[in-house]
């Protein structure tokens, strides 16, 4: 019927104004008010209140002490709030109760409560992946039908004998329920109910777009489904409003003002010693670029790379670059043993080739390696099924239980001695295999069945394409040195359900290592350098590539595949291990001095080595490391801009070389994805930050992990998404990350840089709506520019922060910046006199 | 049915669609077609065009979702016409365009199904 395709629309759009949240295994990071993007910040954050009930902006509380530190300048604040005609502002928060107060939230109405708590049983059951020992039937025909034969047997819900007769497919319930609501209103009457579970109705959004997602296959959900449950629970319990969540605190007039404040103390410091690196001559650093390194080291633009990068060009003639973690490659990787390939590449993209782990070694290594891989697997299903079975659970308890509780002492009073053990005991019982990544394509044997039927390997000529592409995105196109390391990453982490949230966003939360190795391979392949060659990028005989993996809890490198390195440069390999050994002790140290919970002997060499691998294995760690957090810019240009900078781990470095860009089409790529990955790191930090509730995961001391899919608090809740309090708080009340707007930094000309953002609504919408802020560095002139939302460029004041004047409420245009003089201040003038705004010449 | 110049061969008309929205819409346009009872669907990703909101580019390389997508089906008035009717409100809240035709096929019965004859 038409009104059904229609109907399926109107869910659509509804469904458009929740981010999607993925499931534990492949967390990625994500803006919450995704769905808000195409309106200005202000807009998004009070949409975001009334829906979501949360919170959009830095507490009171984090602002006085962010203005007691220092983090807010009051220099800063005061121009700021002259400039929005809000004076008051520069004195920050009022008391308790007064404006911008934090409110306690209020409770959800009883019948939208009740309704919650029976979908919420619903939708834990149907939606399992893998966790319950008792999986709930029917799940194949899908959730409002499997609930539809199930519900009658509940005796917690009233009025059961009404199921049989409610309509029988999912849309068709919906459409029964929204009858009487006038077409134009029923997005936001289903908005309503979508908003009134968020983190469930988030994931539902996921799945039902998850086509390869085997899960969804075997118990198939649509937001459809979801509805339709929903209406018939109302109906049976007599609710039929649409939900009235309780909003969110009313963030008080300033609010704004405080957090441009804070965004732009920081970024003031930043501008300044950009426009110093930018001013050094930078021909001049290029002349001293043009010697060969002993090693180029390509490492992701995470944040928690430049603490490693920056500690590792102290030790020696090295080169290291940033790119995005996935090495170009859209692929899915199945491990050795595996028997699925997941998706390792940022979720804008679907893999488009799948690259498979494969065995090295003689025979009877590869055989031993799988006797041990079966024996192992055995033991954990039996294991599995024996604590879970009814009637075996008790036995295996008595059986066992004293040596678990040996593990378990053992476990919490040497946590890093155990870990080792395990990993020895694993080693013994099934040996380490060298695998590599087979990137030729590989076509199956027509007897072949069909499950292992899939062309496995990428074509030669895409991986030209893609090689070409890397290389020249991350600026690296001559001068190779004789060892070229692209190095991915990953997180060591145990008993921590957002394990996969401290690996590699630009893998879909997987670890960036065979991204790494496979292009190493591809590079490695006569046949593709001499393609190369021919396309302008000449790799010399000698370069050899090689794939790493950073884990970014310890800061070890691991090399792999190395025997071609060790052999054609004997004298580069040994001296990088060393030196990596070295930025990993001084990297360890300078993160242990943030990290909670260490000593002050804990943050100097040697010892910090040790206590990073001591919260690596430690099961009761809720913080092995703080991942991305602190994040707030991102610098898009030659490592010689940043390379005297000690940027403390907070800016995503990406390599650019805008001279061999003409058209701009390399910054289109970083800005179009990688940049927008950051964007969703960023905002995520950002609201899990200022709102850990609504928009975090809550505390983990009270979550629950729920269908192996996401976590709850206490025995149920809405699903829980975005991050748990501690990945951002450094107690309780006392915050860590600091809640900023992404600042991007382009060292490109300005006009290839408007002209890229013309052309891509995305970024029009990212930059014009102050979702992130753009500061850009000519290049050739060494001028920095910042634009305001409505496109307008004007140059940066070394004194007055340039603020973003097209705010909501500062209508009028925005004159030609370049030629503006300072604003004159509005109220009493200044005591300081600020200096003339910055321009500087190469 | 039209017999063409060649008699061997009959022109069966239809109605053809032609949807164009960002990529991040294709599972939506999919399930619509899927659902509506298109027999199946030619599918063409990362194009280039000038809209209301100015050129868009038709590759970028690493985002699959901000990309612009064209999806042709075939079908009877019927099927096309629960297609344009999931598509109307689609496009009020986000862009795309649709453009629907006359359109004859060879084989018919390659683009309706049996309990869908036209």
């Amino acid at each position: 019927m038409p009104e059904i395709a229609a109907l399926s629309a109107r869910i659509e759009n509804a469904a458009a104004r929740l981010a999607p949240a993925w499931p534990l295994d492949r967390m990625i990071a994500v803006n919450p008010l995704q769905g808000f993007e195409d309106r200005p910040f202000e807009a998004a954050v009070a949409e975001g209140a009334a829906l979501f009930g949360g919170n959009g902006y830095p507490t009171p509380d984090a602002v006085r002490d962010a203005l007691a530190s220092g983090a807010i300048d009051r220099q800063v604040l005061s121009g700021l709030a002259r400039r929005h005609g809000r004076t008051d502002a520069v004195d920050g928060p009022g008391v308790v109760g007064g404006p911008g107060a934090e409110a306690a939230p209020a409770d959800a109405d009883p019948g939208t409560e009740a309704v919650n708590r029976h979908l919420v049983a619903w939708l834990t059951a149907f939606l399992d992946e893998g966790q319950a020992a008792w999986p709930m039937p029917g799940r194949d025909k899908g959730f409002y039908t499997a609930w539809r034969r199930l519900a009658p047997h509940d005796r917690g819900l009233p009025g059961r004998s009404r199921i049989a007769g409610l309509p029988p497919d999912a849309l068709g319930m919906v459409q029964s329920f929204l009858d009487a609501v006038p077409d134009t209103e029923r997005e936001g009457v289903i908005l309503a109910h979508l908003a009134a579970l968020p983190g469930w109705s988030s994931f539902i959004r996921w799945r039902s777009g998850a086509r390869d997602r085997a899960w969804q296959a075997a118990a198939p959900i649509t937001l459809a489904d979801y509805l339709a449950v929903r209406f018939a629970i109302a109906r049976l319990l007599d609710v039929p409003e649409p939900p009235e969540m309780p909003a969110g605190p009313a963030p008080g007039a300033d609010a704004p003002i405080w957090l441009e404040a804070w965004e732009e103390t920081w970024r003031r410091d930043l501008t300044h010693r950009i426009a110093d690196a930018a001013g050094a001559t930078p021909e001049a650093k290029r002349d001293s670029d043009a010697a060969r390194p002993a090693a180029q080291l390509v490492f992701c633009i995470d944040v928690r790379s430049e603490v490693l990068r920056r500690h590792l060009e102290a030790t020696g003639a090295y080169e290291t670059f940033g790119f995005a973690g996935f090495f170009g490659l859209p692929i899915a990787f199945r491990p050795h043993g595996a028997e699925e390939a997941h998706a390792s590449c940022p979720v804008l993209l679907d893999p488009r080739f799948e690259v498979d782990d494969l065995p090295m070694g003689d025979t009877e290594t590869i055989a031993a390696e799988r006797r041990g891989r079966a024996r192992l697997g055995g033991l954990k299903a039996l294991s599995r099924t024996l604590k879970a079975s009814v009637a075996g659970a008790f036995a295996f308890v008595e059986a066992t239980g004293l040596a678990y509780a040996g593990t378990l002492v053992a476990r919490t009073l040497m946590p890093r001695g155990f870990e080792d053990r395990v990993k020895k005991l694993r080693n013994s019982l099934q040996p380490a295999l060298e695998t590599r990544p087979q990137v030729d394509m590989t076509v199956p044997p027509l007897e072949a069945p069909p499950a292992d039927a899939a062309i496995v390997g990428i074509a030669e000529a895409e991986q030209v394409a893609a090689a070409e592409a890397a290389l020249t995105v991350m600026g690296l196109t001559s001068t190779f040195a004789p060892v070229v390391v692209l190095c991915g990453h990953g997180a060591e982490t145990v008993n921590n359900p957002f394990a996969a949230g401290l690996d590699c966003g630009a893998c879909g939360g997987h670890q960036g290592g065979p991204n790494a190795r496979a292009l190493a391979a591809i590079l490695e392949k006569p046949s593709v350098r001499s393609q190369l060659a021919a396309r302008g990028i000449a790799i010399p005989a000698d370069t050899v590539f090689l794939g790493a993996e950073h884990n970014t809890t310890t800061d070890a490198v691991t090399l792999y595949g190395t025997s071609a390195a060790e052999t054609r440069h004997p004298d580069v390999l040994p001296r990088l291990r060393a030196d990596l050994d070295r930025a990993r002790r001084a990297a360890a140290a300078e993160r242990a001095a943030r990290l909670p919970g260490a000593a002050p002997a804990d943050a100097v060499t040697p010892d910090a080595a040790e206590h990073v691998a001591g919260r690596a294995a430690d099961w009761a760690q809720v913080r092995p490391e703080w991942g991305l957090a602190r994040n707030g810019a991102f610098i898009v240009g030659a490592r010689a801009l940043t390379r005297d900078m000690d940027l403390e781990g907070r800016a995503f470095l990406h390599s650019y070389d805008w001279r061999g860009d003409g058209e701009g089409k390399a910054l289109e790529v970083i800005l179009t994805a990688p940049m927008v990955v950051a964007q969703w790191i960023n905002t995520q930090y950002y609201f899990s930050t200022v709102d850990p509730v609504a928009y975090g995961a809550g505390s983990k001391v009270t979550q629950t992990v729920v269908g192996a899919l996401g976590v709850v608090q206490g025995n149920g809740s809405d699903l829980m998404t975005g991050l748990p309090m501690q990945s951002v708080h450094a107690a309780a009340g006392r915050g860590y990350h600091e809640p900023m707007r992404l600042l991007t930094v382009v060292e490109a000309p300005r006009e290839r840089v408007e002209a890229v953002i013309a052309r891509n609504p995305v970024l029009r919408t990212l930059f014009g709506n102050g979702w992130v802020a753009l500061l850009v560095v000519d290049p050739e002139t060494g001028r920095l520019s910042r634009r305001a939302r409505d496109g307008a460029w004007y140059a940066p004041d070394r004194e007055t922060p340039p603020g973003d004047r097209s705010v909501p409420g500062e209508a009028g245009p925005i004159e030609e910046p370049e030629r503006r003089a300072p604003a004159p201040a509005a109220g009493p003038a200044p005591t300081h006199t600020p200096e003339p705004a910055l321009e500087i010449a190469s | 049915m039209t017999p063409s110049p060649d008699s061997d061969i009959v022109y069966a008309p239809l109605k053809k669609i032609d949807i164009v929205v960002p990529g991040e819409r294709e599972s939506f346009v999919r399930d619509l077609l899927d659902r509506a009872g298109a027999t199946g669907y030619t599918l063409v990703r990362d194009i280039a065009g000038m809209g209301h909101h100015g050129f868009h580019e038709g590759r970028l390389l690493f985002n699959d979702r901000a990309s612009l997508i064209m999806i042709m089906a075939v079908g009877s008035e019927a099927v096309i016409h629960k297609v344009a009717s999931g598509l109307r409100p689609l496009f009020e809240k986000s862009s795309g365009v649709m453009f629907i035709s006359d359109t004859h096929v060879v084989r018919l019965e390659h683009f309706v199904r049996a309990e869908d004859e036209v």
